[in-house]
C-alpha cells in the first residue's frame, strides 16, 4: 500500500498546472506526428531534447512521454482511416481497422481503438504501481557484475528485435559501442579517438547522432520514395460502437493489456512487437479466425491495448535499471542524463516525485488523448493534407536548430550532416540503426561496470557466474542468443517484420 | 561481379574498415589487463570483434546471392545535406533568421514538387516562427540576425 500513497504523491505532482500543460502539449504533438507519416516519435523527441534542457526534469519527461504514447494514438487513427500506419506500432491496426472503415464502421473502429488504449493505459499504470516496490528491491541487488550482464541482455535484445540480418545487427551494436568510446575516458582521463578535434573531447553529440541516423535518414528516404497516400474512406457517422462490438472486444482488450504490460518490461521489445504479438494471439484464440483481416473488432482492440500498455511499462527498465529497451527509450535516457539524473536502481527512492509523477502523468495523458482524439478526429485527418514538400524543410530546420541550441555549437550541426549521410548509407546497405543507438548510450556504462566488476574479481570472469542474479541474467542472454540462431524463430521474425 | 553491387559485401567491407581503424588508433592507448583495464582495452577488443564480424558478413556475401544496393537518388541527398551545411555556416555568422531562410530555400528543391512561391512563403513564415519560439519564448542563446 506504500506504493499507492507514493502514486498519490505522483498524481499531485503531475496535476501541477505546468506539468498538466506540458502533458497536454506532449499529447497534442504526439498525436500530430503520429498522424503525419514521415516523422515519428523518435525524431520529434530528439528535436525537442534541447528545449527540455531548460525545464524541470519531471516536466520534460512528462512532455516527452506524452509525445511517445500520443504517437501511438495518432498512428492508429491514420491506420484505420487511410490504411496508412503513422507508426510501426500501428501497422497491425491497419489489417482489421481499415477493413472496418471500408465497411462503414470507421467510427466504431476509432472508438474501440481509443477506448482499448485508454483501458490498457489505466491498467498499466496500476500494474507499475503494484510492481514497483518488488522491482526496486530487485534493482537494489544489482551491482557492477549484474549491470554488465543486464546491459549485455539489452544489447542482445536490441539485436534480436532489429530488422534484417542478425549478423549485421551485431556489427551495428559493436559499432555503437565503439562510437560511445569517443571522447574523454572517465576512468583514465585520457581522450580517445578524437584526432585533435576539440569539440569531440566531450564525445559525439547524442542528439546529432539520433536525429541524423533516424530523423533525417527517414526524411531522405521519404523524398526518394514519394508515398502513395491512401484515400479516406467515407464519412465518420456513428462514433459509438455497438453493444456487440463491446462483447467481442472486451476479452481481446484484457489479453492485449496483459500481454503488452509484460512485454513492455522486457528489454528490447516495446510497443510495436507487443501489438504484433497480440494480433497473433487474438487470431489463435478466435472461434472463427477467418474473420481476421476482414474487419474483426478483436484485431483492433487487442493490438491497440497491447501497444499502449507496452509503451507505458517500457519505462520501467529504463527508470529502474537504467537500461533503455528501445531506441526511443535510449533518447529518454539521454534526456535524463542531460538533466544530471542517472536512471537506475536508486531513482525510486531518491527521486520518488520524478518516478511517480511520470507514471501518474501517463494516466492523465491517456485521458487527455481520449478527449483529444475522439471529438477532434476530423481536425487530425485534415492535417494529412499538408503536403510533404512543405513538411520536410520544416522538419529539417527544426532538427538543425535543435542540434545547434543544445551546445551552441555549429560543429554539432556539421555532425548532423555527417550522421544524416551515414544514416542514408546504412539504409541503402540494409543495416538497422536501432542497435547502434542503444549501444552508443549503453557503451560507456558497459565499459565502466565491466572495469569495476573485473577489478573486484581481479580479472576473473567467474564473477559473472558466481553471483546468482548475474547467473540468472546470463541464462536469459544465452536463451536469447539461442533464439536468434534457431531457424524457426528466424522465420517468424522475418514474417513479423514483413506484415 | 555481383559482389560489387551487393549490400552485404559493402556493409561487411565498411565494418572491417571501421574496425581496423579503431584497432590501429587504439594502439596509442595503454591496453592494461582484465583486472586493471587501460583506456585501450575495451575499444580495442570491440574493434577486433567488429572487424571479425565484418569479415564474416563479407565472406558470406561472396558465397551467396545478396540483394543489390538500390540506386541512390542524388537530388534529395544533395539539397538536404547542403541545407544543413548552409545552416551550420550561417547560424553564428548571420544569426537565426538568415540561417532559417537560407536552410529552407536550399532544402526545398530536394522535392520534385517544389514551387518557388510556396518556398518563399514557408521561409518567411518559419523565420518568424523560429524567432518567436526559440529566441523570445525559450530564450535560447543564439543571435536573431547580424550582418
Amino acid at each position: 500500500m506504500e506504493s499507492m500513497s507514493a502514486l498519490a504523491g505522483g498524481f499531485s505532482a503531475a496535476f501541477g498546472i505546468y506539468n498538466l500543460l506540458f502533458c497536454l502539449l506532449g499529447c497534442l504533438l504526439g498525436t500530430l506526428i503520429g498522424v503525419l507519416p514521415g516523422i515519428g516519435p523518435l525524431a520529434t523527441i530528439a528535436m525537442l531534447l534541447p528545449i527540455t534542457f531548460a525545464m524541470d526534469p519531471l516536466t520534460s519527461l512528462i512532455m516527452l512521454a506524452g509525445i511517445y504514447y500520443g504517437a501511438q494514438y495518432g498512428g492508429s487513427t491514420t491506420a484505420i482511416l487511410l490504411n496508412l500506419p503513422g507508426e510501426t506500432s500501428s501497422v497491425v491496426t491497419c489489417l482489421d481497422g481499415y477493413e472496418m472503415a471500408k465497411r462503414g464502421r470507421a467510427g466504431a473502429a476509432l472508438a474501440i481503438a481509443a477506448l482499448s488504449s485508454f483501458f490498457a493505459g489505466c491498467v498499466a499504470t496500476l500494474f507499475i504501481a503494484l510492481l514497483a516496490p518488488s522491482l526496486a528491491a530487485f534493482s537494489m541487488q544489482v551491482r557492477s557484475p549484474e549491470y554488465v550482464v543486464l546491459i549485455a541482455l539489452g544489447l542482445v535484445a536490441s539485436v534480436v528485435l532489429s530488422r534484417g540480418s542478425p549478423l549485421k545487427a551485431v556489427a551495428m551494436a559493436l559499432l555503437g559501442l565503439l562510437l560511445g568510446t569517443l571522447g574523454t575516458d572517465v576512468t583514465s582521463g585520457e581522450t580517445r579517438f578524437v584526432e585533435n578535434i576539440l569539440p569531440l573531447y566531450d564525445g559525439l553529440s547524442f542528439v546529432a547522432l539520433a536525429l541524423g541516423l533516424f530523423g533525417l535518414a527517414e526524411l531522405l528516404s521519404n523524398l526518394e520514395h514519394p508515398e502513395a497516400r491512401g484515400t479516406l474512406v467515407g464519412r465518420i457517422t456513428r462514433l459509438w460502437p455497438s453493444l456487440d462490438d463491446f462483447r467481442q472486444a472486451w476479452k481481446a482488450v484484457l489479453r492485449g493489456t496483459g500481454l503488452g504490460s509484460v512485454m513492455g518490461l522486457l528489454p528490447g521489445s516495446g510497443a510495436a512487437v507487443a501489438s504484433f504479438t497480440s494480433y497473433v494471439v487474438e487470431k489463435r484464440f478466435a472461434h472463427d479466425p477467418s474473420r481476421f483481416g476482414y474487419g474483426a473488432v478483436e484485431g483492433v482492440a487487442g493490438p491497440e491495448a497491447a501497444n499502449n500498455a507496452a509503451a507505458q511499462t517500457s519505462f520501467i527498465p529504463l527508470l529502474m535499471l537504467g537500461i533503455p529497451g528501445t531506441a526511443t527509450m535510449a533518447l529518454m535516457m539521454g534526456a535524463l542524463m542531460m538533466q544530471g539524473i542517472a536512471p537506475g536502481s536508486a531513482i525510486v527512492t531518491t527521486n520518488p516525485t520524478l518516478f511517480w509523477g511520470l507514471i501518474a502523468s501517463m494516466w492523465i495523458g491517456n485521458l487527455m488523448l481520449l478527449v483529444i482524439n475522439l471529438p477532434m478526429i476530423g481536425l487530425w485527418v485534415k492535417m494529412l493534407s499538408v503536403p510533404y514538400r512543405i513538411l520536410f524543410p520544416s522538419i529539417l530546420l527544426f532538427s538543425c536548430i535543435g542540434v545547434y541550441s543544445l551546445n551552441s555549437s555549429s560543429f554539432d550541426v556539421w555532425m548532423l550532416a555527417v550522421f544524416a549521410a551515414a544514416g542514408y548509407a546504412l539504409r541503402k546497405l540494409d543495416c538497422d540503426a536501432a542497435p547502434l543507438l542503444i549501444a552508443f548510450i549503453l557503451g560507456p556504462l558497459l565499459e565502466e561496470h565491466l572495469r569495476r566488476a573485473l577489478v573486484i574479481s581481479r580479472g576473473s570472469p567467474m564473477i559473472f557466474i558466481e553471483r546468482p542474479i548475474a547467473l540468472g541474467l546470463i541464462i536469459c542472454v544465452v536463451a536469447l542468443i539461442g533464439l536468434i540462431i534457431l531457424p524457426s524463430f528466424r522465420a517468424k521474425r522475418e514474417e513479423a517484420f514483413h506484415e | 561481379m555481383g559482389a560489387l553491387r551487393s549490400r552485404d559485401f559493402w556493409s561487411g567491407a565498411a565494418f572491417v574498415a571501421i574496425g581496423a581503424w579503431f584497432l590501429w588508433r587504439g594502439q596509442d592507448y595503454r591496453f592494461g589487463s582484465a583486472a586493471a583495464m587501460g583506456p585501450g582495452y575495451f575499444p580495442v577488443l570491440i574493434a577486433l570483434v567488429l572487424a571479425m564480424v565484418g569479415l564474416i558478413i563479407l565472406f558470406k556475401s561472396l558465397r551467396s546471392h545478396a540483394a543489390a544496393i538500390e540506386r541512390p537518388v542524388l537530388r534529395p541527398l544533395v539539397f538536404v545535406l547542403a541545407a544543413i551545411v548552409v545552416f551550420a555556416l550561417s547560424i553564428e555568422r548571420f544569426g537565426l533568421v538568415p540561417a532559417t531562410i537560407a536552410a529552407i530555400v536550399v532544402a526545398s528543391p530536394a522535392s520534385r514538387e517544389f514551387r518557388w512561391s510556396e518556398t518563399i512563403a514557408l521561409a518567411v513564415g518559419m523565420a518568424a516562427f523560429a524567432a518567436l519560439v526559440f529566441i523570445y519564448a525559450l530564450s535560447q542563446n543564439m543571435p536573431l540576425a547580424r550582418f
